[in-house]
Order: structure tokens, then sequence, then C-alpha cells
């Protein structure tokens, strides 16, 4: 019901962005992001993914810029270092939150799309031919990079290489892991290449992108918002 | 838009005895993985939180394997797919593995990865040119302090009434070399470490100049 078709998701990710980027209150952000982003991540089920990626990256680039803006510098860009603490928390706190939607928008345009349309959406946007595959490519290979390294690690530990589970010796083994990982993301594109030759998997993966029609009412309601969010922020950042 | 088989740069044409492959197909199927390998890596040493950043080494070795184009077509789409997986700053820094990866490919067409001498100058070269790109980022995004371990030293030279962009470059430049030239000889070893039978269908006109043809093979 709330799909969007690609021109339109497109299109709604850009205006929401520059709205953003835009963006000189930080409650204002915030309450946007509680109040609209959040439910739409839930409702595509996409929290946890994002709630991961806010735990792991967002948070402490967060409280890492609180503590040089409110304490090192003590102060906001532009203003004298030490003249206004409370000024220099409120832009750590803006950047960070900006930084939580800008990467939340990203995730709702690209990793709500089922797999299938994947294909269908770069075509819509543009991007063809080559490009198109290798964008499809990078999105869908990172699971098969995390598995292979997962199996890298397990080998040594099952061998006997690794003492103990310890972080310092998972740290230890990340030598031993550069040299087998790149020697098998050579080998797998060879041989990947070979097959795509073999099956002449590339055209056919080209012919195979029927354009997509979202519904009405979801590129109604997706571009709605995003063109509110961008003119509300426009208007309070020429005020 | 990847050039078709004549064109390409960074890989063989007709490797001993291999089937009829279609460069463009080889291409097609590295870059990704190249990518890959480049946020792996890179995710590996933010989560471990080594005090290196380790985000280029796949842009480097993909340069030298396969040529300035798809060198940065690994270094870009990385960061901007790791945006959105990995790090809200990275994308911000596409622009610099752009710059790593034409910086790379100019020094390696002049044997600039021959020796292991040259690897170290050539690493630090490629810090300073990674500083003076990321500078100007830095400022633009977030005002001179992006939460990296370098912003601690941003942040004490700001206090000390330096200027937000020379306070930005001085860290980088503090860091970076340091960062760039572990990652250059890494990529280098790396190299140097793959299967003869993997490395002879790579014959770009950035492997030869540095030897990095005529190693032994290991036997990973």
């Amino acid at each position: 019901m709330l799909n969007p078709s690609p021109i339109c998701r497109g299109l709604a990710t850009l205006l929401a962005l520059v709205g953003t980027f835009l963006a000189k209150d930080a409650l204002l952000v915030a309450s946007v992001y509680c109040a609209v982003l959040v439910p739409l991540l839930v409702s595509l089920r996409l929290l946890r993914t994002h709630a991961k990626f806010v735990l792991a990256g967002v948070l402490p680039l967060a409280i890492g810029l609180l503590i040089l803006w409110g304490v090192v510098i003590g102060a906001a860009p532009g203003l004298p270092h030490g003249s206004a603490p409370i000024e220099g928390v409120k832009h750590a706190i803006l950047m960070s939150l900006r930084l939580a939607m800008i990467a939340g928008l990203f995730q709702l345009c690209l990793l709500s799309l089922p797999f299938g349309e994947l294909m269908s959406v770069l075509a819509n946007w543009g991007i063809r031919g080559d490009g198109q595959i290798l964008v499809a490519g990078s999105l869908t290979v990172w699971p098969e990079l995390q598995l292979r390294a997962g199996q890298i690690v397990t080998a040594r530990y099952a061998r006997g290489l690794v003492k103990n589970r310890s972080l310092l010796t998972t740290i230890r083994q990340l030598p031993f892991l550069l040299r087998p990982l790149l020697t098998w993301v050579l080998h797998t594109g060879i041989l990947r290449a070979e097959l795509w030759h073999q099956q002449n998997l590339i055209e056919r993966a080209r012919e195979a992108t029927p354009p997509k029609n979202g519904t009405i009412f979801g590129n109604a309601f997706f571009l709605g918002i995003a063109a509110s969010w961008m003119t509300v922020n426009v208007i309070r950042f020429l005020r | 838009m990847i050039k078709t088989t004549n064109e390409t740069d960074g890989i063989a044409s007709q490797p001993h005895g291999a089937s009829l492959l279609p460069q463009r197909h080889l291409l097609l199927a590295v870059i990704p993985l190249g990518i890959a390998l480049n946020l792996g890596v890179g995710t590996t040493a933010q989560l471990i939180k080594l005090p290196i950043y380790l985000d280029a080494i796949g842009t480097i070795a993909m340069t030298l394997l396969l040529g300035m184009r798809a060198g940065i077509l690994v270094g870009v789409l990385s960061f901007l797919i790791g945006g959105l997986l990995v790090s809200p700053v990275l994308p911000w820094f596409s622009g610099t593995q752009a710059a790593i990866a034409i910086y790379v490919a100019i020094v390696a067409r002049r044997g600039g990865f021959k020796t292991t001498l040259r690897v170290i100058f050539c690493g630090i070269g490629l810090g300073v040119v990674a500083a003076i790109v990321s500078a100007p980022v830095i400022v633009a995004v977030y005002g001179g302090v992006d939460g990296s371990g370098a912003s601690v030293i941003t942040a004490f030279l700001i206090a000390s009434g330096k200027k937000v962009i020379e306070s930005v470059f001085l860290s980088g430049l503090a860091v970076e070399p340091v960062d760039k030239l572990l990652q250059c000889l890494l990529a280098v070893w790396l190299i140097k470490g793959l299967p003869k039978t993997i490395i002879r269908r790579f014959n770009g006109d950035l492997l030869e100049p540095n030897n990095l043809k005529m190693h032994r093979s290991p036997g990973c």
C-alpha cells in the first residue's frame, strides 16, 4: 500500500535530505525523527537495522562530538572558544541528529526495497547497463564477505591456531584474515565473471528490468512528507 | 561506464589457457567484491578500535590490480554503501577515496610501489594527499570536528587559537601519513601473497612497473 514508484522514492529521499541539511533546529529534527522516520522504519521492519546502525555508528560519534564541542572547544563553530559551551553542545546534538536522520532516510529509501525490485528501481533512476550491475552487486555482496570472514576465523579456531576467543586474540586474526579474503575476492570474481559470460547473465539481467509504478497513495504520501519537511526547513533557513 | 575488452585497463587480455572471457565481465564481478573487502576490513578495524582506519586497503589493492577507474569505483562506492550500512560519516569522504585511487595510479605508473622504501615514501605522500582532500570536507560538514581520533588533536588546536581549517589540516597531517603508509605496505604485502594463478589474470599497466607480478606464490 505504501509502495512508491522508483522516481517518487528517489525524489522524496532527495527532498528530505535537502530539508535535513538545511535544518537548524535540533528539537525539530528530533521531533520529525521520532514522529515520522521511526514509525516508517517500524512499519517497513527496518527499525532493528537502523537501531544497530545508530548504536554502533551514530551514538559513539555523538558522544565524541558532545565532548569535543561542549567541553574541549566549548563553543559552536564561528564563536570564540570557551565562550558558549551550551551552543557547542547544541551544535553537537544537531550534527548527530542530522547524521541519524540522513542514515535513516537512506535506509528507508534503499533497504526497504524487495530484492527483486532493486534492478528495476536502479533502471528507473537512470542507473543502467554496467552501472546497474555494479551497484546491485555491491549492495548484495556484503553478507557473502561476512560469511567468508567468519569461515576463515572458525577454521583457524578449529585448527587450534587461536588460543582463546578474547578480544585481543580476535584483533590478532586480522592479518591472517586479509590474505585469504583478498584471494577469495579475486578468485570468486574470476569464477563469477566466467559464469556470467557462459550463461549471458548480464544481458539477461538488463532485459529483466520492467518499469515499476507505485501506488498513488504511496507516491503522494512520501512526496508530501518530504516536500513539507524541506519547505519548513527552507523557510526557517531563509528567515 | 566500464570500457569494453580492448580498452579496459588493469585486466589481462587472455591469460594462459583461460576461457574466452570478456574483461568487462571480470571487472563487473571483481569490483563489488573489492567494495565488500574495503568495507569489511575498515569496519573490522573500526569495531575492534584499532588506532588506524584501514579503510582504503581495498581501494589501493584494486587500483594496483585493476587500474585507476576501477580503483575510483571501488573507493567511492564502498564509502557510499558504507554510509548506508556501517557509519554515517563515510559518504562524505568518497572524494578522498577517489583522490587515493588517482594518486596510487599516478605513483604506481612511475614504479612507486617497486621497493619497500618507495612504498614508504608513497604512503606518506598518500597521507598528505588524503589530509588535504579531507580537510575541507571536515570543515564544511562537521564544522571542523567529526568525532574521530584525529578530532581530539583538532579540538586542542582550535582551543589553542589556531584557525579551524588550519587545525583540521594539521591534525590530518599528524594521523593520515602513518595510517596510509601502513595501508600501502599492507596492500603491497597482500598482492605479493596472491597465488600466481590469480595474479596472472590481472595484467594491468600498474603491476609490471612495480614488480608485483614477479613474486613467489605462497599457495594461499
